[in-house]
């Protein structure tokens, strides 16, 4: 089954102690909607340029807890060369 | 524990006609625009909340120093001086606000925030293509027009 597809934003790549590699995907009471995928694994994309697959989780950072896209696969390149007109 | 709050760049302190801010990512493509309102967005881990893009800026810095620095996978940056920005969002009377907002991988990691009659919007969710007028044209005509594209590629 194809893995959900989250837009993601990769200038967000960042590392989390003892976690590594991961992405940012904002907080969780602004993704309600994330939680059917905890823990799962997805697909991270940034519409014309990356995608990766990820493990979603949650983690706190200054209290809250933030959504996160832990990296399991490369970055893959889908860039493709289209100018807006 | 409060959460720090986000520190903004004195843009009056720098040399806005050479001092550049980059993004990962090709903003000319054909949904650069789409792109950009999507990825408006909150950071909570600041007290007041900021929103604004992800971009890169350090004062002084070139683009071929910030392209060795940071690696971003994207085979394309996209670039622009501080002043044609602030340029472009005045004659729309519209403004910036840059947030010193480092991440562990960006050491220089900020936020660029838009803001209208001096405070940040909190998206851009009413700017989309469909409803620019000549009233807002930055997004049409500033970030994707605007902004040279640096051909930089991964070796």
């Amino acid at each position: 089954m194809e893995s959900k597809r989250i837009s993601a934003d990769f200038m967000r790549l960042d590392s989390l102690p003892g976690i590594g590699d991961v992405i940012y995907l904002g907080a969780t009471w602004r993704h309600p909607e994330y939680a059917e995928w905890e823990n799962e694994i997805v697909t991270l994309v940034e519409e014309g340029e990356l995608e990766a697959e990820a493990r979603l989780i949650r983690y706190p950072i200054e209290g809250d807890e933030q959504w996160y896209g832990v990296l399991v696969s490369p970055i893959r390149d889908i860039y493709t060369e289209t100018v807006a007109s | 524990m409060p959460k720090p709050m986000a520190i903004q760049i004195d843009l009056s302190a720098i040399n806005q006609l050479t001092e550049i801010v980059i993004r990962a990512g090709d903003l000319k493509a054909s949904q650069a625009v789409q792109h950009l309102i999507q990825r408006y967005e909150p950071d909570d881990r600041y007290e007041p909340m900021i929103y604004g893009l992800s971009t890169v800026f350090r004062q002084g810095a070139s683009l071929d120093q910030l392209a060795k620095i940071y690696t971003f996978p994207n085979k394309k940056l996209s670039v622009s001086f501080i002043n044609a920005l602030i340029n472009e969002l005045a004659q729309v009377q519209h403004g910036l606000i840059l947030y010193v907002t480092p991440t562990a991988r960006i050491a220089d990691h900020h936020t660029l925030a838009i803001t209208y009659q001096g405070l940040p919007l909190v998206s851009l969710r009413g700017y989309s293509k469909s409803h620019f007028t000549p009233g807002f044209s930055w997004a049409k005509k500033g970030f994707p027009n605007k902004l040279l594209l640096y051909p930089w590629r991964k070796p």
